[in-house]
């Protein structure tokens, strides 16, 4: 018997104890003969057997043996060394599309799904798709920070979910004065990354909404092709918007320039405005002066 | 409400802007690192106030 014909048989079998209920046991079968390809080395079929053993208990409803066998085909594309592919990745985004996003288990089979794309694939942070339909699903199981994390690096898609995740967000607060904590998450978050076109795209997004929806007085500052909102009672907003522009220049002048006007209200940002200043305006960050340390290190000959 | 406003921080963002605006071709606005380069996500931005209810939102989207 052929390999694909064996591995269709147990797929049917496996397929019937699920149809008659009999879950536990069809777990047991599928993990067994999944370990004797694994240990011949038959990662292919293996791999096979258990993306759709896994989506087969997804469609049952059994999360809980859904996401064991999602974690086990992670051990065998970690054992086979499955390489970043659109084949690879799209396999696990149908069985995350699949899964409940009120899945106890789901914050770890994301950082599992990500940390293999992390080893096997170019990017530092995991794949920016994956990173997408991650982003989307832990957002839509309400584990915000984490879905943040993931929709910052993901796809073009995911700005627009980013923006959604945090309106529906600052919604929920029910204070408009609040708009410049929330505001000010992707306008870091992006230029942190360098990410100027999101960062934009973020304020873009996120500003006609609020115009919309808080009728907050405003208006349209336009000069040499650069557009913002002045808003007379939301300073912060001003100050964010003034941040991206200041960023581009990347003159640390402009940049001293506007955290000056603004101090006093800006001093809940002090860690994020000192990464940008490093990395934008090469301005070092200043260590904090161990007087006891400079004493010893010139008694001793140091520096 | 949209109309022309006048206040010492409307006047510094409008002095601003010109000034920052001449200079900000270094970098365009639609510029991004490719994602293949980015070697540093910045600092963790502390958590909000305000808790988030998905289910509400879930609900806030099926409502409108």
């Amino acid at each position: 018997m052929s390999s694909s014909s064996k591995l269709a048989k147990t797929l049917a079998r496996f397929q019937a104890r699920i149809e008659s209920g009999d879950f536990y046991e069809a777990h047991q079968t599928l993990r067994t003969i999944a370990n004797r390809y694994v240990r011949s080395k038959s990662y292919n079929d293996a791999i096979d057997l258990i993306s759709q053993g896994a989506e087969a208990f997804l469609k049952a409803k059994q999360g809980g043996s859904a996401t064991d066998l999602i974690f086990y085909l992670l051990e065998v594309y970690d054992v086979a060394g499955v390489v970043v592919s659109e084949v690879a990745v799209a396999r696990l985004v149908q069985l995350l599309a699949s899964l409940d996003s009120d899945e106890p288990n789901i914050k770890d089979v994301a950082t599992g799904m990500n940390n293999w794309s992390v080893k096997f694939g170019p990017y530092k942070y995991g794949d920016p798709y994956l990173h997408a339909v991650i982003g989307s699903k832990l957002a839509e199981g309400g584990h915000v920070y984490e879905a943040e994390r993931y929709l910052v690096l993901g796809t073009h898609d995911s700005l627009d979910q980013y923006v959604a995740l945090l309106w529906e967000w600052f919604l929920q607060s029910g204070d408009t004065k609040t708009v410049g904590e929330f505001f000010s998450r992707p306008i870091f978050n992006y230029l942190f990354i360098g990410n100027f076109q999101n960062a934009y795209g973020a304020k873009d997004k996120f500003l006609s909404k609020f115009i919309e929806y808080s009728r907050a007085e405003c208006e349209k500052v336009i000069k040499n092709g650069f557009e913002m909102w002045y808003f007379k009672d939301y300073a912060e907003l001003n100050f964010l918007q003034l941040l991206i522009l200041t960023c581009q220049t990347q003159n640390a002048d402009l940049f001293n320039n506007l955290k000056a006007h603004y101090a006093g209200s800006i001093d809940q940002y002090s860690g994020q405005l000192e990464f940008l200043g490093q990395e934008h305006f090469g301005i070092k960050i200043q260590k904090p002066v161990n007087f006891m340390q400079d004493i010893m290190s010139g008694l001793l000959g140091g520096k | 409400s949209t109309r022309t406003m006048s206040s010492p921080e409307k006047e510094f963002i409008t002095k601003f802007v010109a000034l920052a605006s001449v200079q900000a071709s270094g970098v365009s606005a639609d510029a991004k690192v490719p994602q293949q380069n980015v070697t540093n996500l910045g600092v963790a931005l502390p958590p909000l106030r305000y808790r988030y209810d998905h289910r509400r939102a879930k609900k806030n989207a099926t409502d409108s």
